[in-house]
Formats: structure tokens, sequence, C-alpha cells
């Protein structure tokens, strides 16, 4: 098990390592640079000066030169400072972080609990209008954009005189502003989630309806709901957790445009904006961390398959 | 929900009809199969719609009534009029071919590039597959419209590098998937015969492996084409998508955003008709699964 | 539903930056001291440093906090773009005959906030002297000083600046939005003027949390008093929202999250805020930029000016502004916000706001562009608006057979095009510029900053030159409009377009709240609230 997840960490890394040789050289080919950005409203602006200013941020080094500083600042732990602010990289990310991850979370924590429930109810209801109805609106919700949503959640919200309380507000500064904040986006990125598990559960629980041992345990008399919630459910939980894997994956995108739709500091916002600004070392800061979310995530799924299924982790060790 | 009667497993057939009367199976069989015959139902309208969308409309989607700016919903603007005079109807129509053309440029990409890594990857296996994963682990590494986002606006604002862009975030899952199909298949009699009696890797591929592969490529293709139409509207609704003066439909939400409130049908109608259209493609894509593997529905 | 409130009519909508609508009827009533106010910004401050950028969100974070030599006066009888000097840091100056030797008496007792390492230390000449060699040396406002020599300190509150050459203009670059007076600590490395922010302005900066809040509470040891000889400031605390949206920033103003509002707004909009918000009151002004549209002349067809002046005649600017903008005012070679040098408006209406396009296709022909031509218009992506006015200008352009294809940039690209000189046609917001000079010298001297189209002109180079020296107000204004009639003649490039109105709204519990040009809210020590 150990070395599993050792072997997979050290893949992640070499993975982590492609992207961020892509990243770097790729995003230097974009027209335009900071400085720029920093003197486009002065009017007296001499070639001199952008000239002095682009040496102050290291930008007229080779590019090789720049890359290895960079990265040998990355092993040691140092993300560099922005160009844009001035201030290092690393305290940028850890706070644009916090609302990312908050909404993804409470995203698939209310996603999973509405999407389980919907599919145990619907393979439990199995061909009455309650599973139709169930079957309609996870279909009709599969489809429907996020953005979409958001921006209806937002008309919604303004048709009934609601104000989302502003400016954003971490949980440990003030829980009950950020969570009217954070309930919103979260419920709007939560219901494609939503949607995909409750189908994946139905399917999954209808698969061991037809199995020997059900038919021999509803032989014994044993209530069929309970039967299927037992079974059913366990036999549901190795594709749920593949799925929710997945998932995090989208709503990771998904945060990008509800950050932005919702006005929440996070992770995507600040990408954006770093790539408006050309300020390199934000930019490769960011899609690094997306990089070790998503590396995170999938190592985390790989290793509960061990968890839930005792067999998969025989097979590894 | 399904009473169609059960069609062979398809995947797994070992004698394979000329593709012509496959299509034509599969296309039976979606009929014969509730869903398959909403979603092409659904699928028919949006493509009438958006095909036909000059003779449906007099209007001109870029054509700029001065005259008569931010109407609502009437009988002579069916949708209402932008903030400089466009008809949102008509706009909504040619936004609808700008998504159509995208999602259907992106899985014909994704399909030809992602399905022959796909199987070369998962034929040859060892050090070709080794270097292909690689590649293709990097790209998952980051998500979809994450990806999407930053190459677009690497490379600036127009249908091409939107195309570029969505379909290099689509590229692995493709590959992941087929790789494992051809995985599957690789070592199957027919396969093994062919390579007994010396036919190429190529040929093996094309003849062998292609015709076993498709519909599997098709259930994932019908279900990447919402996901193309869905990255385009979000990529134009950051700005970074297709550029104005073009109706994009995630554009047009965009716009839409400035009058919440003010004028919600800039925000209804180009989001329904983003809406229907995912949700015929992905009613097809259940559909063909239904149709092609019978288990699992 | 909008009927009446966008309406097609000409002129009607079209302000003068002088009918600023600021409500009378509170001027009678005393101001009382306390409260606070929230103010929304577009955008967060990447960070403290005055040298380091010119970004809006840094300086008007920073002028509640810090002070310059000279200031803009503000008052109900002085215009948006108006610059009347009024005594900040410098009590008073000294102009020599010659006007090369400028002599400034520095205010007495002003005291540095009390931060730690500076501590409420007294403010001397020292820390002028090291703010601006700072500036000379590597300030993004170093171009601001071009003309001065020497800057010396004959003792501790009396300061004297050298100019190579005269420069009527020196006062108002001192008073220029980015010229913030910093301790001499600053430079010297005993803090870091990135993070920590010590002035002597009205407020301490006390948190800066990015994306979420900058807080100020009054600084007890400000200099500032009223006409009337009050203490300033009289609010206690003040708040700067970042919101980048258009809908988080409306929702804020309509439950009160947010007291005055800052950032593009139209009157259809206002309207809707006004149904929830009755009592808010509407102010009025015209933006400090303008949209311009930059032509190429190294494109074969943009080197006739011919087919500028067609392209000129094609645009229905005052269209545009009435339902793309909802308002504000017809540009000018001097954007007209800065109401006392830019062309008188009908004037301007005249050069620009007469389209004529049987007139443009004659044009056209003569240059030899009878079927018209296609190239390709970069626009620079300033937002949902902005792209209106390009595809409106668009529509205006096909009708007199001129197609332009819409190529979207990002600003740093666009920038970069620009200066460059790789594009055919570029249309973008022009920088708030608060002088004539500023929009002279950049436009259209060889080398200048946003001479983005290569103008270099021997008659207009000498009559810039000229104007830089004519010290009598009255003579230079004839000189300014001279320059801006023959730029429309003979350069017509680019074609100014449109400044947008600027809704300033705010709450009724507001009183003496007036938007002035300057980055910096000038007019906020004197606001209070009623409650």
């Amino acid at each position: 098990m150990l070395t599993f997840a050792l072997r997979r960490a050290v893949l992640g890394i070499l993975v982590l390592i492609t992207v961020s040789v892509l990243v770097f050289v790729s995003f230097r080919f974009v027209p335009g640079d900071i400085v720029n950005q920093q003197l486009s409203e002065a009017g007296a602006v001499t070639p001199e000066l952008l000239a002095q200013k682009r040496a102050q941020l290291g930008l007229d080094k080779p590019l090789l030169v720049q890359f290895t500083e960079w990265a040998s600042g990355v092993i040691t732990g140092d993300l560099g400072k922005s160009l844009w602010t001035g201030r290092p990289v690393a305290n940028q990310i850890a706070t644009a972080l916090v609302p990312t991850m908050q909404l993804s979370i409470v995203a698939i924590i209310v996603g999973a609990v509405l999407g389980i429930g919907a599919g145990v109810a619907a393979a439990l209801w199995r061909g009455t209008p309650g599973d139709m109805i169930l079957r309609i609106v996870s279909t009709v919700f599969l489809a429907i954009p996020q953005l979409w949503l958001g921006l209806l959640t937002l008309t919604g919200l303004a048709m009934i005189g609601y104000y989302i309380p502003l400016p954003y507000r971490s949980f440990s500064v003030n829980p009950a502003i950020n969570f009217q904040q954070v309930i919103f986006p979260a419920v709007a990125l939560s219901l494609g989630v939503a949607a995909a598990l409750s189908r994946l559960t139905r399917s999954a629980m209808l698969e061991v309806t037809g199995a020997d041992f059900i038919r021999a345990a509803r032989a014994r008399g044993v209530p069929s709901s309970r039967l299927y919630i037992g079974h059913g459910l366990k036999n549901a939980l190795i594709p749920v957790i593949t799925l929710l894997g997945t998932q995090f994956g989208n709503l990771l995108s998904g945060t990008v445009i509800i950050e932005q739709i919702f006005n929440i500091p996070g992770l995507g916002n600040m990408l954006f904006e770093a790539v408006a600004n050309r300020d390199y070392p934000v930019v490769q800061a960011a899609v690094l961390t997306y990089g070790v979310i998503t590396i995170v995530v999938n190592l985390l799924v790989d290793l509960s398959y061990g968890i839930v299924d005792p067999r998969i982790r025989e097979a590894r060790s | 929900m399904s009473l169609a009667p059960a069609t062979p497993d398809a995947t797994h057939e070992a004698q394979r009809p000329r593709r012509g009367s496959r299509i034509i199976a599969i296309m039976r069989g979606l009929l014969r199969d509730e869903v398959g015959c909403l979603a092409l139902v659904i699928l028919t309208i949006v493509l009438v719609m958006a095909l036909f969308a000059p003779l449906i409309t007099q209007y001109d989607p870029l054509f700029q009534d001065r005259r008569a700016v931010l109407k609502a919903p009437s009988l002579a603007h069916w949708f209402g009029t932008d903030d400089i005079g466009r008809d949102v109807f008509s706009r909504v129509l040619y936004g609808t071919r700008i998504s159509l053309f995208v999602g259907l440029t992106v899985v014909v990409i994704t399909m030809v590039v992602g399905g022959m890594i796909g199987m070369i990857s998962g034929y040859f296996g060892g050090l070709v597959d080794m270097v292909i994963q690689r590649i293709v682990e990097a790209l998952d590494t980051l998500p979809s419209l994450v990806l999407s986002l930053f190459i677009a606006a690497m490379l600036g604002p127009s249908v091409r590098n939107v195309i570029i862009a969505v379909s290099l975030a689509q590229i692995p899952r493709f590959v992941r998937i087929i790789r494992s199909e051809m995985m599957k298949i690789r070592g199957q009699d027919f396969i093994l015969a062919s390579k007994v009696i010396g036919s190429s890797p190529l040929r093996i591929m094309l003849t062998h492996g292609l015709p076993n592969l498709m519909p599997t490529m098709l259930v994932i293709g019908s279900l990447a084409f919402g996901i193309a139409i869905m990255t385009e509207a979000a990529l134009s609704f950051l700005g970074v998508g297709t550029p104005p003066p073009n109706p994009s439909l995630g554009t047009m939400l965009s716009h839409g955003t400035r009058f919440i409130g003010m004028a919600p049908w800039l925000i209804i109608f180009p989001g329904l008709m983003l809406t229907i259209s995912v949700l015929a493609l992905n009613l097809i894509g259940d559909a063909l699964r239904d149709v092609l593997d019978p288990r699992q529905r | 539903m909008f009927e009446g409130l966008s309406t097609y009519g000409r002129a009607l909508t079209v302000l003068a930056a002088s009918a600023m609508l600021t409500p009378a009827a509170h001027a009678q009533e005393t101001p009382k001291y306390g409260g606070k106010v929230t103010i929304n910004v577009h955008a967060d401050a990447p960070n403290f440093d005055p040298l380091a950028s010119t970004e809006y969100a840094v300086h008007s974070r920073l002028g509640l906090a810090m002070n310059r030599l000279v200031d803009w006066a503000t008052g109900p009888d002085i215009d948006y773009g108006e610059f009347v000097p009024k005594p900040a840091l410098a009590e008073s100056w000294d102009i020599s005959a010659d006007s090369l030797t400028y002599t400034f008496k520095l205010r007495k007792g002003v005291v540095w906030q009390d931060v730690a390492p500076v501590s409420g230390r007294a403010f001397t000449a020292a820390d002028v002297l090291a703010t601006y060699a700072a500036i000379r040396e590597s300030g993004v406002q170093k171009g601001l000083l071009a003309t001065v020599d020497t800057i010396t300190a004959p003792d501790d509150h009396t300061v004297v600046i050298k100019l190579k050459r005269p420069n009527v203009i020196l006062l108002q670059n001192l008073a220029h939005q980015n010229m913030w007076i910093l301790p001499k600590e600053a430079f010297d490395g005993g803090y870091d003027r990135n993070s920590v922010v010590i002035g002597t302005g009205p407020w301490l900066l006390t948190d800066n949390q990015a994306g979420v809040a900058t807080h100020y509470k009054k600084n007890p040891t400000y200099f500032g008093k009223s006409a009337d000889g009050k203490q300033l400031p009289y609010l206690d605390e003040v708040e700067i929202l970042p919101l980048k949206d258009l809908n988080a920033r409306i929702m804020a103003f309509r439950s009160g999250q947010i007291d005055i509002w800052f950032g593009p707004l139209n009157l259809t909009q206002m309207a809707a805020i006004k149904q929830q918000v009755p009592d808010l009151q509407e102010i009025k002004t015209i933006a400090n930029t303008q949209t311009e549209l930059y032509l190429n002349p190294s494109f074969k067809p943009f080197s006739d000016l011919r087919v500028r002046q067609a392209l000129n005649l094609a645009i229905d600017r005052l269209a545009l502004g009435d339902v793309v903008r909802g308002g504000g005012g017809i540009g000018g070679v001097v954007g007209p916000a800065l109401s006392k040098q830019t062309l008188p408006e009908e004037e301007r209406i005249a050069l620009y706001g007469t389209p004529d396009h049987e007139k443009a296709k004659a044009l056209l022909a003569e240059a030899g562009f009878a079927d018209g031509f296609s190239f390709e218009l970069t626009v620079l992506n300033y937002g949902e608006e902005f792209v209106r006015e390009a595809e409106w200008i668009q529509q205006d352009l096909a009708e007199i057979g001129v197609k332009a294809e819409l190529k979207m940039v990002d600003l740093a690209a666009g920038q970069a095009l620009a200066k460059e000189g790789t594009y055919q046609g570029l249309f973008l917001v022009m920088s708030p510029f608060s002088e004539a000079d500023e929009y002279f010298t950049t436009h259209f001297l060889k080398g200048g900053n946003r001479n983005y189209m290569g103008v270099d002109d021997a008659e207009l180079t000498a009559m810039i030159q000229e104007q830089q020296g004519i010290s009598d107000p009255a003579a230079r204004q004839q000189k300014i409009w001279e320059i801006q009639r023959y730029t429309a003649k003979n350069v017509q490039n680019p074609l100014p377009i449109w400044s947008s109105l600027l809704l300033h709204p705010a709450h009724a519990r507001v009183h003496g709240w007036r938007p002035m040009l300057p980055q910096g809210f000038p007019s906020l020590p004197e606001v209070w609230v009623s409650e």
C-alpha cells in the first residue's frame, strides 16, 4: 500500500515537472508583459524607463536562466514573488485556495448527499412516477451549464430582493456571512455532481437486485428495502468514489466560472487576473496548484479503493 | 423505462457487418429506444433551427436596430433585443450555429486524434504507451476548463483558437478510454489471427480496432460534444472565446449579466438554448449506450 | 420597459462636463463628525508602492492616507476636470520671473502617521527631496519631473525646484494623482513601501485584504481644515471594496453595502437601481478617459488623410454615446473632461459629431477606394460597453463600404501590438490624462508613448513646444485650441470617439461628495454622513 502510494507520488511529481516546463515556456510566447500593464496609465513613459523596470523584475534575463531560478526556488519551497504585487506568491496562493477549496468541498458534499439520496430513492421507487421524475430531473441538471445556473441563481435572488452580503469573508472570520456567500454558488456547482451521482447510484443499486444472494435473503424474509440499501449501496461504492474523483476536476473547472459570477476571490479568479497581467510567477504557481490538487485527489481515490475493497489492497502489495 | 428488445452485444461482436449496415442498425436501435427517439427529435429541432436560421428569422444577427434597444420579447422580436438593438432570437439561432460548429469540429478532432493516439498506445503498449500516457497525464492534470482557459487566453480569442483549446482539453480523456478498450481487444482471436497472416499494425488498427471501438467512440463523442459546447460558452463568457460581433451563446450570457433583473431575456434564452442542445446530445449518448451496450442499462 | 430612458435623440443627453448635478440641498446643513462610508473600486491594489505602477487601484487607495505638495481644489464651483491648485503639504509657493525657479514653503507642524518606523515624526523638506529623488531615479512618474534640473532644500521647510526650461504645468505635475509624498524612510530601507502605507493624509490604512476590503480609520493628527476652519476629516472610518463584477456592485449598492458607487454604470442600470433606492443622489460626470481609434499609416489606405477623414465622417458618435454609453461627451484631441482645454462642445460636434456618409464615400473615391476596403480592427478588451462601441463603429464603417474585422486582444497584448506598430486599426481607451499637454506630447511628438501612428509633424511639434512656455492662461488656451484644430484638419489620427458618462450614485446619507478627475478621492475629507 505504501509503496503503491509512493510510486504514484513520484509519477505525480514527474507530471508536475512536465506541466511546469510546458506552462513556463508556452506562456512566454504570449505578447505583452507586465511592465506595459504597470505603466499603462502613465503619460510620459520613455523606452529607458521600460527597460529599467524590466531589469528590476529580472525579465531581461535569458529564458533558461529565469526558469532555472524559478525552478530552484520551487524545489526549496519558494514560489517567488508576484511581479504585480511584489508579495510572496505562496501567500497569495494560500489565500486564494481557501475559498476555492471551500466551494468545491461544500459542493461535493451537497452533491453527494443529494445525488446518492436521489439515486437510492429512485432505485427503491423503480418504475413509479417518483423514479421517472428523479430521472428526468437528473438528466436535465446534467445538461444545464453551471454558468447558466449561476446566472439564474443571481437573477432569482435579485427578483426576491435577497442580496448576498459583500465583501467575501472567510469562514474563520465570519461564519454567518461566509455561509451565505458560499451556499448559493456551492449549490449551483453541486447540482451537476448530484445528477451524475444519482444516475450511477440507481443503476449500481439495481444491478444487485438480480443477484443470487439477494434472492436468497429475500426468500428468508429480509425486507427488500433494507437489502437494497445495504448491498446496493456497497455495490455502488467503488463507481461512486471513481465518479467523485472525476467530478472533483469538473468542480474545479466550475469554480473558475462561479467565482467570476459570485465575486469570490479564489484560485480561478487569481489565475485569470495573473494571465491578463502577465504575472508569470503567479500563473506558474496557480497552474502547479491545480496540478497538485488533481494528483492528490486521484491518489485519494485510488487509496480509497483499497480501503473499500480488500481484494484491491492485496493485489497491490 | 426501456421496452426495446435487447440488441446483440455490439462491442464484442466477433463478426463485423459492413459499416453502412452497422450505422443503419444503430439508427434503428436509436429509433426503437424511447430516449433515443426523444433525443433525435430535440436534436433535429436544434439542428434545423441552426442550419436554417436565415429562413427562420429575417433579422441579421449583427444588425443593430438602434431605435429598438433593450426591448422585451414581443411579436416583432420574439426573444427581445439587446443593448444595441440586435435581435436576440436571431442571435440565439446563429449562436447555436457557432456552438454546434465548434462542438462538431472538436468532436471530430478529438475522435481522430484521441482515437488514433489511444489505439496506438493501447495496441503497442510498452515504451510508446509509457511516453504517451505521461503526456496525457500532464494535460489531464489541469481541470479541463482551466486548461482550455489557459490555452485560449494564450492564443487570443477566435473560433479557431477555441476549437484548439477545447480539443486539447478533451483529448486526454478520449485517449484513456480508447486505450483501455484497445487493450481489451488486443489479445482477441481475430486480431491475433491478423497478426499471424502478417497484417501491418496500422491495417489491424483500422480494419479491426476501429470498427470495434466505434461504439465506444460514438458514446463518448456525443458526451464530448455537449462538453465542448459548454466549454465554448464558458470561454466566451470569460471573454477569451468566440470574438464579437459573432453571436456566441456564452458572449450573450456575459452581455446579459449587465442587465440582470432588468432584461432577463438576455440571460434566459441563450442559456435555455445551450441547455437544450447539451440535453439532446447527452440523451443521444445515453441512448447510444443503451443500444450498443445493453448490459449497462 | 425602457422607453424614454435611452432615446435615439441627439445632443439632449450629451452633457457638458460642467453639468454636474451636485445636490445643493445639503450645502447648508452643518457637517457631523463620525460614521463610515464604503466606496467600491473595480480592483484590488496589487501593492502600495506609488513608484511601481500607475494602477488606479493603487493610487485611489493611497489618496486616503497620503498627500501631495499641491492638490486639486474641490468645491461646488469647480469642474470635475478643472485644475485649481490648492496648498497641501506646501503652504505657499513663489515662481521666479523667468518661470524657472519654484520656491515652496512647506506647511509646519505636519506629522507623519503614527506607524513604525516613522512613528509620528515631523514632516520636513528631507522627505520631499527623498521622494522626488526616488521618482526621478526610477518612478513610473519620472516623466512628470522631466523638465526639472535640481531640487534643493535651503531649510527644513523650504523646497526649491529649478527647471531646465519653462514648464507652465509644473504645479499641475506636482499635483498629479501619482505624486504622493512619502517619508524618507520609504527610500532608505526603513520599511517596505510595497506593503506598509505611511502618509500624512486624513486616514490611516489599517488593514488590506486582497479581494475583500481595504479599511481606514481617522488620522487624529491630520492637518487639513475645512474652509470655515473645522478639523477634517469628518468620517471616522472608510472602507474600500474591490468589486469587479457589475452585478455584485449593483447588489451591494442596492442593499446599502456600498455608499458611493465608483465604476462603469449606465443610465438604464441606474434607473433600475433607483427603483430600489429612490432617494439616491445621481452624481454625474464625464470620464477623464476617451475611446480612440488609431489608424496605422503603414497600412496603405490609412496613409491617406482623405481616408482617415472619411472614416471620421462615417461614425455617428452622438448616437453611439447615447445608445451604448447612455450619455457622456463627444471626444476631442483633448478629452472632454478637461473642460477648460478641450475645444468647445459645438466645435467638437462640428468636427466629429456630424456624420456625412455621402461626403465620406466621395473622399474614399478621391483616394482611390471607391469600392471600399477591409481592414483588421484590433480591439483591446476593456469590457462589455467598450466592445459595444467597437461593434457600433463596425456597422457605421460598413455603411461607407469599409469592412472592419474585429480582432479582440487583452490589454497587455494590445499595448504590445500598439508599441510595435503591428496593427491596422486599433481601438482602445486612452489613459486618464489631466492636462492637454499630456495628450499632445504622448500622441503627437516623435517617440511619444501613445504615438502609435508615428506622427512626426514639424509644425505640430513646434506648436506643442510653444504652448509649454505660455504662462498667460488665456493665451495658452488659444494655442491649445489651435493645436486641436490643426490636428483635426491635418492629422486626424487617432480619431477621438467618445468619453463615457460616469455615474457616481451615492446614498442619501452621504453629503459633500464630489467626484474629481485625479485619483485618490480628493473631496472625501469633507464628506460626512447623516444618520
